[in-house]
């Protein structure tokens, strides 16, 4: 009997097979390296879930966590909403905060091995939100400026920054009016700003400022004094007290004398000179007029993409100011000049005190600080920034310097933080 | 002499030749498939940037913060350093331009509109 039919050999059953195996192994491929179907669900995973977080509302709640330090509570808020978020076995690194200065950084768990699984993940998405809360949070971020020229309100309205609201007068009553806050009640500075201070004060403004530098107290959401930000002309322009010098009455007991501790400059308290001087013009150094920045862990001046800071030095002053013994351990030079060749003596450009005690009953909410921070700036800034033979990349970095001091001496930051979510498959 | 191996008949032959014939069609309808995914994700992260930079500018303007070209290019800068897209933001008499694309100029946003009270 002759059979037709299709007859499937033992042959043809490993062809399909390897027909199979060959077809699986094609689907797996990936082989132009774009991204697969899963890496668009953990992108729009990402998304969905930071944006689920901002209209919760959870993103602001974490914002006021951080400025009030309660670092920890902000961490549990974002971790449990996100895993309640996520799905299942989609890991996550959720961060406030520039990656070089993080606020907040939360995974899944508290694990400590996280960091690298998260480094190590195969396939990574990520999803950013950018938000102006900080700013809209440190709205007490209030700065009083003297300005006393065109060259002051020109450079003082560089330096301000989104979010910050400041006050400029160069008028002695209104200035000693917002110390004393006798002006507006429900504005009062966290900072004091005297860019080039060419006036010669009275005692009782030098008081003044003195006694607001002098004690910082924080009690519940009112503040009594604060920090200051200047530049060295203001204390070259008001040197005094020939009469104590007659007299021999140490420098130290006037305003004057005071307001040059307050800023880290010795008053020489063994005779009455204020120990200070000021240079100008050709004859200081082949390097050209120039401060070098000589501390770059410092808050002012850590991470900034250059460290020379140009000066219009054969026009303005430099002023040249002993630093005090006494208040060695809270001072730091962070810029000297480059530019005195007299024995290889350079002077400080750039000096940051730090407050000298800081008491903290946060159970009350209660802070006391004896001689706030502050920032002196030993050139005419505002003039040289204005000067028509600055071109914008030096303008920009004393600007920089300078928002930088301010935000230092009035402890907040008032910047746009990015907020990350990344997110990736475990094992994947 | 008796000899003894795996013998590929003409039957197994046959086979086969569909088999490499679906293997190239699956590789063409992958790489289309791909191609597709890639534009959605990259389509996916500009509208997600774009929608947050208006949203951002917005929020800057309604509560009075200061929005002059200068912050503006900083925010792109931000947005382009975390995303690798190329985000162009200008202001120019209150009117605010918009425009974000990926490099490989696959998907492109843009929008202007003017600030209240600008």
């Amino acid at each position: 009997m002759r059979e037709k039919g299709f007859l499937f050999s033992l042959d043809a059953c490993l062809a399909v097979l390897v027909m199979m195996i060959a077809l699986a192994g094609v689907a797996r491929l990936e082989p132009w390296g774009r991204p697969g179907h899963g890496y668009l669900k953990l992108e729009r995973s990402a998304q969905d879930a930071l944006n689920a977080l901002d209209g919760m509302g959870v993103t602001r709640y974490v914002i006021d966590c951080l400025n009030n330090k309660q670092v920890a509570e902000a961490g549990r808020a974002a971790r449990e909403n996100l895993i309640s978020l996520l799905p299942p076995g989609v890991s996550f690194r959720y961060t406030v905060g520039a990656e070089d200065n993080l606020l907040l950084e939360v995974y899944r768990d508290n694990s400590e091995n996280w960091r690298g699984r998260w480094e190590n993940a195969g396939e990574r998405a990520l999803a950013l939100h950018l938000t102006c809360e900080f700013i809209r949070t440190v709205e007490n971020l209030d700065v009083l400026i003297w300005a006393d020229d065109e060259q002051d309100r020109w450079f003082a309205s560089q330096v301000i920054k989104p979010g910050w609201t400041y006050r400029m007068t160069g008028e002695e009553n209104t200035f000693v009016a917002y110390l004393e806050n006798r002006v507006e009640p429900d504005w009062y500075p966290d900072v004091v700003f005297l860019p080039d201070v060419s006036v010669y004060w009275s005692d009782n403004t030098l008081s003044t400022l003195v006694d607001y530098l002098t004690w910082k107290l924080v009690v519940g959401g009112r503040e009594i004094g604060g920090g200051a930000v200047a530049g060295g002309e203001t204390l070259w322009s008001n040197r005094r007290d020939p009469w104590r010098r007659l007299f021999g009455i140490p420098i130290w007991l006037s305003p004057y004398g005071q307001l040059l501790l307050m800023f880290g400059i010795s008053p020489n308290p063994f005779s009455s000179d204020p120990g200070i001087d000021r240079v100008r013009g050709p004859g200081y150094g082949p390097y050209g007029e120039r401060m070098e920045l000589v501390d770059l862990t410092h808050y002012v001046t850590t991470g900034l993409p250059f460290t020379e800071v140009p000066y219009q030095g054969d026009t303005y002053y430099q002023y040249v100011y002993e630093t005090s013994w006494v208040l060695e351990p809270w001072l730091r030079t962070l810029g000297r000049w480059e530019n005195y060749e007299n024995g290889g003596i350079t002077w400080p450009g750039l000096l940051v005190r730090e407050a000298l005690a800081n008491l903290g009953l946060p159970w009350f909410g209660i802070t006391l600080r004896f001689m706030e921070r502050t920032a002196l700036f030993n050139v005419r800034m505002a003039q040289s920034s204005y000067d028509q033979g600055f071109d914008g990349l030096e303008r920009e970095r004393w600007v920089e310097l300078v928002r930088r001091s301010i935000e230092w001496a009035s402890r907040q930051k008032a910047e746009l933080q990015p907020i990350v979510l990344y997110v990736w498959r475990e094992g994947g | 002499m008796k000899e003894k191996g795996f013998v590929l008949t003409g039957m197994a032959l046959l086979l086969m030749l569909p088999a490499l014939l679906l293997s190239s069609c699956l590789l063409a309808v992958m790489e289309r498939g791909e191609e597709g995914i890639a534009v959605k994700a990259t389509a996916d992260r500009v509208s997600f940037t774009s929608r947050d930079v208006e949203n951002l500018v917005r929020t800057m303007n309604l509560y009075h913060m200061q929005l002059d070209n200068v912050t503006l290019t900083g925010i792109g800068r931000t947005y382009e350093r975390y995303t690798g897209l190329v985000v162009t933001l200008t202001l120019e008499n209150s009117v605010v331009r918009l425009e974000v694309t990926d490099p490989g100029r696959t998907a492109k946003y843009s929008s202007t509109w003017t600030l209240e009270g600008g």
